[in-house]
């Protein structure tokens, strides 16, 4: 069953990124690239071949696999069913920290090619992704105190339906926190805007301008894959944790929709705001998983 | 049986060895003719550091320290024709007298049990001022960057966590401390996450590789000291015995691991300059092509420094990061609240180290090269880079080793943590082959890897400088942080006619702090109180025969009285 769930998330992923797209385009009164288009654009990148820009070097080349296998690293330990892979063990900072991981690589294979664009692109993923780790790390605190113990099965047992009813209000604002930082580490609307097409402008796909072919696929599906995997972890964060595994699995899956949703109507409503303001709403967001935690200790 | 003398003794000869195979070729040309004093000082620090490790007593312990000092300042002034380099050696050799002196008072305080609290506080400067706790931190950004590379490998790696060593061993972490654990322990955990997240906040805007290197071991002594920091404090609070010996563990393991990385980037940094002739990251760039050996050793290191998975660096902190989680969750409001204090600050600090690093890799390694030295660079001698493979194949050792050596300090407890965190890193590195072989093999077009002109907004043939240099890399960073680095401008704006504009200039420059903003300002006060005191020593012999005189006098005088 552990396998399976896993095995079913990574064939699902790019279905998510397809809701996201539809959403947007329902929105815009326009028919949509369709749910199962970014399967038919990996198929068609895999056939093509990998150009290697003149200056770059073997990180660039191995850069795109790493950050597609730290993301596939942390969705098999990943608790998709309930109970994952070994993940009644492995620590929650860990999770985290393998995707950093790829995110490094990402970044170092973006300076490799030595191009100021990209360049552009790896400096500011750095900074974003630096003043979101604190938001993430007071989060898993406060799971830590809630539910009892570091491995990632624990910090997401869910919710018991007595702290619905208490804490109401933090928990509230623990989602708004985690959801700001599930935007910026999956680069949507308000932080990045994945379809703009200047390269000023852009942050995450400035570092993907000289990736093609197959590593421009293993870009791609990671990013989708990623972002099933952070909407699948706010999920379980509230669910609680369901004694049929099937179940529990339909559930998650059926959050990440719900959340794939919200993120289209999110986009499709909100302009993204100027770079210079995205420190002042991550600090926000910390303010706001600070004061659940404050809520949360002293009522 | 690991005693903590073996524990701060394998750092030393191991990081000396490879010091010593790398410095035969690093010093080379006009300064091989003074390389008798260079090996004089250096077995001198070697000797004496081991010396400070296994001496009985205080006081031979304080001449032991002291010989460490003098002796590795001798290392520092080995280039001491440069200005640079013999201001480096006085602050250092101020900073080891301050300290020498600080300790001596905590010699004489440490046996008299009422006054516990201003022994302590002495050996805190001490020993801080060798460890570089802030504000005693000054001269790590300055004699780092002037000693030779071999010396600044052995003295991060190996001298500076020796402050620790003293601590530990002067004012031991057990149950039986528990009356005076609170300050110490939120001494410690104040001055680490000080240290840590100071310490990497001001290596981000530096453009010298060797000074970003020595603001890291500021912020890697800082997580050292928030582990232990954290062990003392859970020791005060009455805490579980397994947990706060998780937090030691973790302290230690974290001594052993930067040892070893921060070592070899040292000393890949000399590689650097001897092959270059210049350390600033904006003038280097494109040296992986050109030194691959040199290079790849860096990366990996870098990557284990920053605390990433799989390598060794971050199993050190997951043992901070368990025990900060593990104390947020025991329901002691206190210990919560340093387990939030110290789980924010490690993140914040691990992320701000990921930029650091990628900015000392992107900078110094990739791209294309800024300069004609950059360009020209050929690969060191082999010898160079056997002295960092042989550290590098001690931190790979030390990802199993990591799990052992807390295995064995807790005796069982929360184990299988690491031992899962060993084996997540171990299936991330092997996705990572299968994936290359995937991408390789199965792809159709996998392994036709067709050369192509960087995409520049559609501009073929982009030149080295139109890339990102590594100052513009963590400059938004920098400038977020500018309040606290208070970094100098000077900008040389455009001139002339709009259409034709002369060359325009920036150049940032970010001092140290404290050293600029308290040492300097402290001591010049000094100096100027002394300056009064002049009057009585300006040359004239009249003066000085009255000043005898009056002694006199008074000396009879008081004879007289009595």
């Amino acid at each position: 069953m552990n396998i399976l769930s896993v095995i079913l998330a990574v064939i699902l992923a790019p279905l998510f990124l397809g809701i996201v797209n539809q959403t947007k385009a329902f929105f815009g009164g326009r028919r949509g690239p369709g749910y199962l288009r970014l399967y038919k654009d990996l198929f068609k990148l895999v056939r093509k071949s990998c150009p290697r820009p003149m200056p770059s070097t073997w990180i660039f080349d191995i850069a795109q696999s790493v950050s597609l296998a730290s993301v596939i690293a942390a969705s098999i330990v990943f608790p998709w069913s309930g109970v994952g892979i070994g993940s009644s063990i492995v620590p929650a900072v860990l999770f985290f920290y393998i995707l950093a991981a790829g995110r490094f690589f990402t970044v170092i294979g973006a300076l490799d090619a030595g191009n100021a664009f990209e360049g552009m692109g790896a400096s500011r993923e750095m900074q974003f992704s630096t003043l979101a780790e604190p938001i993430v790390f007071v989060i898993l605190g406060l799971l830590v105190m809630l539910n009892g113990d570091v491995s990632l099965t624990s910090v997401l047992a869910g919710v018991s339906s007595e702290t619905w009813r208490e804490s109401i209000v933090a928990l509230i604002l623990v989602f708004g926190a985690f959801y700001a930082v599930f935007l910026l580490e999956n680069c949507r609307v308000p932080f990045d805007d994945p379809e703009t097409h200047l390269e000023l402008t852009m942050i995450h796909e400035a570092m993907l301008l000289d990736v093609g072919g197959v590593d421009l696929a293993f870009a791609l599906y990671g990013a989708a894959l990623k972002f099933e995997l952070l909407a699948a972890f706010l999920v379980t964060m509230f669910v609680p944790q369901l004694s049929n595994p099937y179940l529990h699995l339909s559930v998650i899956f059926g959050g990440v929709a719900l959340i794939s949703i919200l993120t289209g109507v999110v986009e499709s409503i909100m302009a993204r705001v100027r770079f210079f303001k995205t420190p002042q709403m991550l600090l926000g967001a910390l303010l706001m998983a600070s004061l659940a935690v404050f809520f949360i200790a002293c009522f | 049986m690991i005693s903590l003398e073996t524990i701060f003794a394998i750092p030393i000869l191991t990081v000396a060895a490879a010091a010593a195979v790398h410095a035969t070729a690093y010093i080379h040309g006009e300064a091989r003719r003074h390389l008798f004093r260079f090996w004089c000082f250096f077995i001198a620090t070697v000797a004496s550091m081991l010396a400070v490790v296994y001496v009985d007593g205080k006081l031979p312990f304080l001449l032991a320290w002291e010989a460490m000092g003098l002796a590795s300042a001798g290392l520092v002034a080995f280039e001491s024709k440069e200005k640079s380099v013999k201001k480096a050696t006085w602050i250092y050799l101020l900073a080891c007298h301050a300290g020498a002196c600080a300790l001596m008072l905590a010699g004489v305080l440490y046996s008299r049990p009422d006054a516990w609290i201003a022994a302590f506080a002495f050996a805190v400067v001490g020993f801080g001022l060798k460890a570089g706790f802030p504000p005693f931190h000054a001269w790590l950004p300055e004699a780092h960057p002037a000693a030779p590379a071999p010396a600044s490998a052995i003295m991060s790696g190996a001298m500076i966590p020796l402050g620790f060593y003293g601590l530990i061993r002067f004012f031991p972490l057990s149950s039986e401390c528990s009356v005076n654990g609170a300050v110490f322990g939120w001494t410690l955990l104040a001055l680490g996450v000080i240290g840590a997240l100071g310490g990497i906040l001001f290596a981000l805007p530096q453009s010298n590789l060797k000074r970003l290197l020595a603001f890291s071991s500021v912020e890697n002594m800082g997580v050292i000291a928030m582990g232990l920091g954290l062990c003392a404090l859970v020791i005060a609070r009455d805490g579980k015995v397994e947990l706060w010996l998780l937090a030691g563990a973790g302290a230690i393991v974290h001594v052993l691991n930067h040892a070893f990385l921060k070592g070899s980037l040292f000393l890949a940094a000399g590689s650097v300059l001897r092959q270059t002739g210049t350390l600033d990251q904006d003038r280097l760039g494109g040296l992986l092509k050109k030194m691959p050996f040199t290079g790849t050793l860096f990366t990996i290191n870098a990557i284990g420094l920053a605390g990433l998975p799989p390598l060794n660096g971050f199993i050190g902190e997951l043992a901070i990061y368990v025990t900060a989680f593990l104390a947020i969750k025991s329901g002691d409001p206190v210990l919560a609240f340093a387990g939030f204090l110290v789980a924010v600050s490690l993140a914040l600090t691990g992320a701000l180290a990921a930029t650091a690093y990628a900015k000392a890799i992107g900078g110094t390694f990739l791209g294309e090269g800024r300069s004609e030295e950059a360009i020209n660079a050929t690969e060191t001698p082999k010898r160079m880079y056997i002295a960092q493979i042989f550290l590098t194949v001690l931190s790979l050792a030390m990802i199993p080793g990591s799990v052992y050596l807390i295995y064995y300090t807790t005796g069982g407890y929360k184990t299988e943590v690491f031992i899962t965190a060993a084996i997540v890193g171990a299936l991330f590195a092997a996705l990572v082959v299968s994936l290359l072989i995937l991408r390789r093999f199965v792809c159709p077009r996998g392994d036709e890897k067709p050369r192509v002109p960087v995409w520049d907004c559609g501009y073929d043939a982009p030149t080295a400088r139109m890339a990102y240099t590594a100052t513009a890399f963590t400059q938004p960073l920098t400038d977020l942080s500018r309040p606290i680095l208070r970094s100098r401008r000077h900008i040389q704006p455009f001139k002339g006619d709009p259409a034709a504009p002369s060359d325009a200039a920036i150049a940032t420059e970010t001092d140290d702090f404290a050293l600029g903003g308290l040492w300097r300002p402290v001591f010049s006060r000094i100096a100027r109180v002394f300056q009064r005191v002049h009057l009585l020593q300006n040359g004239s012999l009249h003066l000085y025969i009255l000043i005898i005189l009056i002694a006199v006098l008074a000396l009879l005088v008081a004879a007289l009285v009595s």
